[in-house]
């Protein structure tokens, strides 16, 4: 009822105004239409004009609301707001606020600080002592403090973990729980690299669903570890083929170089590939590793080999050891492989250049082994064995003449032919 | 079970002859140890509610405190320490479980063993009621250690390390925080104190002395960590009260104390759930609590196991 009279009297003192319907008034205009407003409802109320406005006397009279103060609501008096009946007419301290706003400074804008003071002044008058969420959430979108704003968000993060927790209890519910951690944007990427890291691998089906999670929310580092877990289980067990396709699956280059490794010790063991069938159809995965790609090119110089192709195989063989992939370890292996090559009596696999290439190899395979073999006798003061072993330098001496009788040939064939 | 509300509870009858003083389960929670005050620590095979003796490890001369497990990363190791002042690494090798090293340098019980965070290797801390705490760690193809003497006044009662993530490092961005290069720990002793101490050019040196309980304390945990700016310690103390230490980066990096609950009897132990949210306290009073905190931050207790037994719980376990 006072709302609807305030509006009849406003709109009529308004319309007394004369302001021009469209384009709306200028912030100036409006400030300076808002002074004159209230100089004149001030102006009558203590003429007493409002004593005989007849809605008000009824209003008085039938309702019992005592209008006294309407006037000076109207004309906007900061302290008629504080008055018992006006306070104890609002519901709630934002409604006091809204009214007060309205008919004291109704032109405010929302940036400015004055909503805030009225806001905590509305909420003294209110008597409000300790402020609920809400009131905190929408003193907050005044203030437009985004941190506490954002205390909704945080509240519900802190929901949806709570439910994902309870949720990984299960044991098929956890891939459940993974997609509500998706969802939240601070703390739910940890927690599901901790809970997924502690998922028990018990069969390849598990890792592989594991695996799924991780290539969805993209943790690439617990995607490598748990390749890396089941391949050493497979790798325990002696299945390196096995071991290689859990690798491969995370391209996880460092691990490939440890297995091409492992296989190509078991190789020199064994004097035989083991799993021939998946270094054969290794393909691009080759590429993740040097050691890989090594261990690939070496399948095919051996391929070549058995097929009959010396040529190509001699020339792979070459910039095998030239390329810097082999490690060199294995440098003594590679060149034995190349003797019988060198020992073709038909045909001349290796040029010259090539010749000079694979003596260059094995010189600094020799001069390495000496020198290691010089720090050796300097830091053990016992007996330690002449380098190389004895049937490493029959081999190296076979390496030897093979090569400079290759030399020899070559550099005659090319002779000739020029 | 890394859940707000504990839903299911299952006994284990462990078959030891005298008092158990520890359980711990292992990373995937597949396997239990407990150890005992009959010197022995059994293993069991955990499968959905029941378990499976695998094996008995004997080898120490006196009641064992307590087990933890190492990363399985470094295969199947448990370490245990005792009142016959040593600490056994044990390590399973093809199903049979062996001693790989004794580690015997404490001149009275070992009260605490704790693996430290796989990052930085194969190392664990434990604390003896010689008033030192010892660093044993694998390097360069053998154990060594290092003694630090005189830690606290009556005797060291727990050790506890912290997190391999800096604080801080999760609002920086990135899946995995990075492995922070300084290691910390924190004791507990009988002077009522606790201590963290940091490594600092290869030593160890005490970083902050954090005073609060007016009697021994019994157990430390430095809670895990997820690299948001708070670390957070929780001490268990012969005063019957719990407090949680907190320190947050983003508001000067001093330690403040605030007491969980004083309770009505000795606190023997507290654990911290993996991922840091709930805290585990047992005591002398038969009960087990599991505690939260809320938004406002404010310690909720959110469930109450009654063990039912006399003599009282001592190790919670929250995995």
């Amino acid at each position: 009822m006072f709302k609807l009279v305030c509006s009849r009297v406003w709109t009529s003192c308004w319309g007394r105004l004369r302001w021009s319907d469209p384009p709306p008034p200028s912030p100036e205009e409006s400030s300076n239409g808002w002074q004159q407003w209230r100089r004149e409802v001030t102006a009558r109320r203590e003429a007493g004009a409002f004593l005989s406005l007849r809605q008000l006397q009824l209003l008085s009279r039938c309702a019992f609301v005592n209008t006294h103060l309407f006037p000076q609501v109207l004309s906007g008096e900061e302290e008629v707001f504080s008055e018992p009946e006006i306070v104890g007419s609002c519901e709630s301290w934002y409604e006091l606020m809204v009214a007060r706003v309205l008919f004291t400074t109704p032109l405010v804008m929302s940036s400015d600080y004055d909503l805030v003071y009225s806001a905590e002044a509305a909420m003294k008058t209110f008597g409000v002592v300790s402020p609920e969420p809400l009131d905190s959430l929408l003193l907050a979108a005044l203030k437009h403090s985004p941190l506490e704003v954002v205390y909704g968000a945080k509240l519900a993060e802190f929901l949806i973990i709570e439910y994902a927790s309870s949720l990984l209890a299960h044991p098929s519910l956890w891939q459940v729980a993974m997609d509500y951690l998706s969802e939240c944007p601070t703390q739910g990427r940890h927690h599901m690299v901790l809970h997924l890291e502690r998922i028990p691998l018990t069969s390849a089906r598990k890792a592989a669903k594991v695996l799924q999670l991780c290539r969805k929310f993209q943790l690439k580092e617990l995607e490598e570890s748990v390749c890396r877990v089941m391949a050493m289980k497979e790798l325990r067990s002696g299945r390196l083929g096995a071991a290689f396709s859990w690798c491969l699956q995370s391209q996880d280059s460092v691990f490939a170089a440890f297995l091409a490794e492992r296989y190509f010790t078991s190789y020199q063991t064994l004097g035989e590939f083991m799993d021939l069938d998946l270094l054969d159809n290794l393909g691009a995965a080759m590429l993740i590793s040097k050691k890989l790609t090594f261990l690939g090119k070496y399948r095919e110089f051996h391929q070549l080999f058995a097929d009959g192709e010396f040529r190509p195989a001699g020339q792979l063989l070459v910039s095998l050891l030239t390329s810097g992939v082999v490690p060199k370890r294995f440098w003594l292996t590679l060149l034995m492989d190349s003797l019988p090559l060198l020992n073709l009596k038909d045909e001349i696999v290796f040029s010259s250049e090539d010749t000079v290439a694979l003596s260059h190899c094995l010189q600094q395979l020799t001069s390495s082994h000496s020198r290691i073999d010089q720090s050796q006798s300097t830091s053990k003061s016992h007996d330690s064995e002449k380098a190389p072993p004895p049937d490493q330098s029959s081999k190296l001496s076979l390496l030897r003449v093979a090569l400079c009788r290759n030399l020899a040939l070559a550099t005659l064939q090319e002779a000739e032919l020029s | 079970m890394a859940s707000g509300v504990v839903s299911e509870q299952y006994r284990v009858d462990t078959g030891h002859e005298d008092m158990i003083h520890d359980a711990q389960m292992d990373y995937y929670g597949k396997r239990l140890a407990t150890c005992s005050s009959d010197r022995t620590i059994k293993i069991f095979e955990v499968v959905e509610n029941t378990q499976n003796l695998v094996a008995t490890l004997t080898g120490h001369e006196g009641p064992a405190w307590q087990v933890d497990w190492a990363h399985p990363k470094f295969g199947s190791i448990l370490a245990s320490c005792s009142y016959d002042r040593k600490v056994i690494i044990w390590k399973e090798v093809n199903g049979t479980w062996n001693k790989i090293y004794e580690f015997g340098e404490h001149k009275s019980s070992v009260n605490s063993v704790q693996w430290a965070p796989h990052e930085w290797g194969l190392m664990l801390a434990c604390a003896s009621s010689d008033d030192s705490f010892s660093i044993v760690y694998y390097s360069e193809g053998s154990w060594k250690y290092k003694r630090i003497e005189n830690a606290h006044n009556m005797g060291c009662n727990s050790v506890s390390w912290s997190p391999a993530v800096n604080p801080g490092s999760l609002v920086e961005g990135g899946a995995r925080s990075p492995v922070t290069a300084v290691k910390r720990l924190v004791t507990g002793g009988g002077d009522m104190l606790l201590k963290i101490w940091m490594e600092e050019n290869g030593e160890w040196v005490m970083e902050e002395k954090l005073e609060g309980h007016s009697d021994w304390v019994r157990d430390v945990a430095w809670c895990p960590g997820i690299g948001l700016p708070i670390s957070r310690i929780a001490s268990c103390s012969q005063d019957c009260k719990v407090m949680i230490w907190t320190k947050d980066e983003t508001v000067g990096g001093k330690w403040n104390s605030v007491v969980l609950k004083t309770f009505s009897d000795v606190v023997w132990h507290g654990s911290w759930s993996i991922t840091g949210d709930i805290l585990a306290v047992s005591g002398a009073d038969n009960k087990v609590t599991l505690w939260k905190e809320s938004m406002e931050g404010a310690w909720v207790c959110v469930s109450e196991v009654d063990k039912g037994q006399e003599g009282g719980t001592q190790q919670p376990q929250i995995s």
